[in-house]
């Protein structure tokens, strides 16, 4: 039985995919068999993951062209895999929104077909397109669905304007240095969000992995970021085990 | 959906929360003191935090 987790930024730009990568191969150290699910159309999960930059399959574009959407899933390692987007033109993504609109069990229908493989299926999921974030968060039932968001006034004002969304907050690239992000940090936890207890901190370690195609616990084994990552996918852990706690005693 | 509730209790409020069961008095009532100074110099601070803490939430 597989968990599912989502991942969706407050606004663009504050980190998803690279935090999503980050979380699976910290999950996958743990000794968890983890399956990355790119719902993002940026297609840059897999730079992640060390696919080359010009590979262009994936499962948006395996549907669009006709094919079977498990082609276009990648090993990276054994009990770490990829299902990236795939390379698709704004026409071509809007195409996908349009069809998830009206097959909103897109994913929820081929979940279960995973679910014996892996033990986490982690959502990489986009800002603006409903349909994609409501196939994963609403229809297939993600059992955690987070949210990230960087400590700044921007994403301040944005978590206020949704106060009613009742998903958890990550927050990246915390500097406690910055008056500003402690006092944020300061107003989050007394009365804001609801948070995940483990901030991932700011650390320039996290963009020079990327750019040298290697997994953030390999290339800054050590750093700050790669801590915080490793903690946060033991919190991961302790939260499934919270939530199997709660299905077992539900009637 | 998880408790978000958990998430935000704090240790302090988590002791707390040991000491309402031991002493059988769940309404024991709590004020961070040093919490609220943190918010109140958070929020004189920086004019936009102070703005959005006064709207009504959506």
């Amino acid at each position: 039985m597989s968990t599912t987790l989502s991942l969706q930024g407050v606004r663009g730009g504050v980190g998803v995919t690279t935090m999503t990568a980050a979380l699976g191969h910290a999950l996958h150290a743990q000794g968890e068999r983890v399956l990355l699910v790119e719902g993002n159309p940026d297609h840059l999960l897999g730079l992640h993951l060390g696919l080359p930059a010009a590979e262009a399959r994936g499962w948006a574009r395996a549907w669009l062209d006709g094919d079977d959407w498990r082609d276009a899933a990648f090993e990276a390692r054994p009990g770490l895999a990829l299902l990236p987007y795939g390379l698709a033109s704004d026409a071509e993504v809007a195409a996908v929104e349009e069809r998830l609109r009206q097959s909103p069990r897109f994913w929820a229908e081929r979940l279960p077909l995973l679910a014996a493989q892996f033990d986490w299926i982690l959502f990489d999921l986009p800002q603006r397109l409903d349909a994609h974030v409501a196939a994963v968060n609403q229809h297939a039932a993600c059992a955690l669905p987070l949210r990230l968001a960087t400590v700044d006034p921007g994403c301040h004002v944005l978590l206020q304007r949704r106060a009613g969304d009742a998903r958890r907050v990550l927050c990246n690239r915390y500097d406690p240095t910055l008056a500003v992000q402690r006092d944020l940090m300061q107003l989050w936890i007394d009365g804001g969000p609801p948070l995940v207890p483990q901030p991932l901190h700011e650390d320039a370690s996290v963009s020079a992995a990327l750019a040298r195609k290697l997994p953030l616990d390999v290339d800054a084994d050590g750093s700050q970021a790669a801590a915080d990552v490793a903690s946060l996918a033991v919190w991961c852990l302790a939260e499934r085990g919270r939530l199997r706690a709660r299905q077992g005693r539900a009637p | 959906m998880a408790n978000p509730t958990t998430a935000r209790l704090t240790s302090e409020e988590d002791d707390i929360d040991v000491l309402r069961g031991h002493l059988q008095m769940p309404e024991l009532p709590y004020v961070d003191f040093s919490a609220q100074r943190a918010r109140a110099q958070a929020l004189a601070r920086w004019p936009l935090f102070a703005e959005l803490a006064q709207e009504p939430r959506r």
